[in-house]
């Protein structure tokens, strides 16, 4: 569900302009809201769950979670 | 003449032996020159030094193995895979197939250590978030794609 790209601004400059980059680094989710600087994990979190509209996932925290038993450390890589 | 010099080769390989115990595949989508022919709209300046600098990487460890493809005579493979700009690095170890990250732009600077770690992650095949943030992301509904911009200093 999460893709992710690391964009050399000065190598895309259009890329770059079209998103107004004048400072690094500079998030862009979902090529609409943006996230200046470098933020903490549950700050990016936070601001994913709100451009997609499911912030309850944050506030379910510590409730049970249904069957949703953690399996151990999920591969951020591969689909 | 090599990019990376002795002693940082040397770390790369350290480093690498000690992390780096199971396959990972970098794939780089690049534009080669034709019997040094460049057509126009499809130069590409840092193309060559990117493919010297993961060629280098690679040869690192046993376990790291680069694969280059060309932007247009792989077209399709390379829209499959989501890649829209050259030069681009794609990465993933041995229980996935594709990568659902992309690195735009030669590395240079930090950025090369961001690449690294990110090389030894996919090698471990596990996520360095924590697990909160693991088990919200699990649940999403939507796809969400996060760009990065950054600069090479």
């Amino acid at each position: 569900m999460v893709q992710a790209e690391v964009v050399e601004a000065q190598e895309f400059p259009h890329l770059s302009q079209a998103h107004q980059v004048r400072a690094v680094p500079k998030t862009i989710i979902n090529g609409v809201s943006e996230v200046l600087g470098a933020v903490n994990e549950r700050a990016l979190l936070q601001k994913v769950l709100s451009v997609v509209g499911q912030e309850d996932l944050l506030e379910e925290k510590g409730k049970p979670s249904g069957g949703d038993a953690d399996s151990g450390p999920t591969s951020i890589f591969g689909r | 003449m090599p990019l990376l010099s002795d002693q940082d080769r040397k770390a790369l390989e350290a480093r690498f032996k000690k992390d780096v115990k199971r396959d990972v595949s970098i794939t780089l989508y690049t534009v080669r020159n034709v019997g040094g022919l460049i057509l126009p709209g499809r130069e590409c300046p840092t193309c060559p030094q990117t493919e010297q600098f993961l060629t280098e990487v690679a040869a690192a460890s046993k376990h790291v193995h680069l694969t280059v493809k060309d932007f247009y005579a792989d077209a399709d493979d390379a829209r499959e895979h989501g890649v829209e700009r050259v030069p681009c690095i794609t990465l993933h170890g041995e229980d996935k197939e594709s990568s659902n990250l992309r690195f735009y732009g030669i590395p240079a600077g930090y950025e090369v250590m961001t690449l690294i770690e990110d090389i030894i992650a996919a090698a471990k095949g596990t996520s360095p978030l924590q697990l909160t943030t693991r088990k919200a992301l699990r649940r999403l509904e939507k796809p969400v794609q996060l760009q990065v911009f950054v600069t090479p200093t």
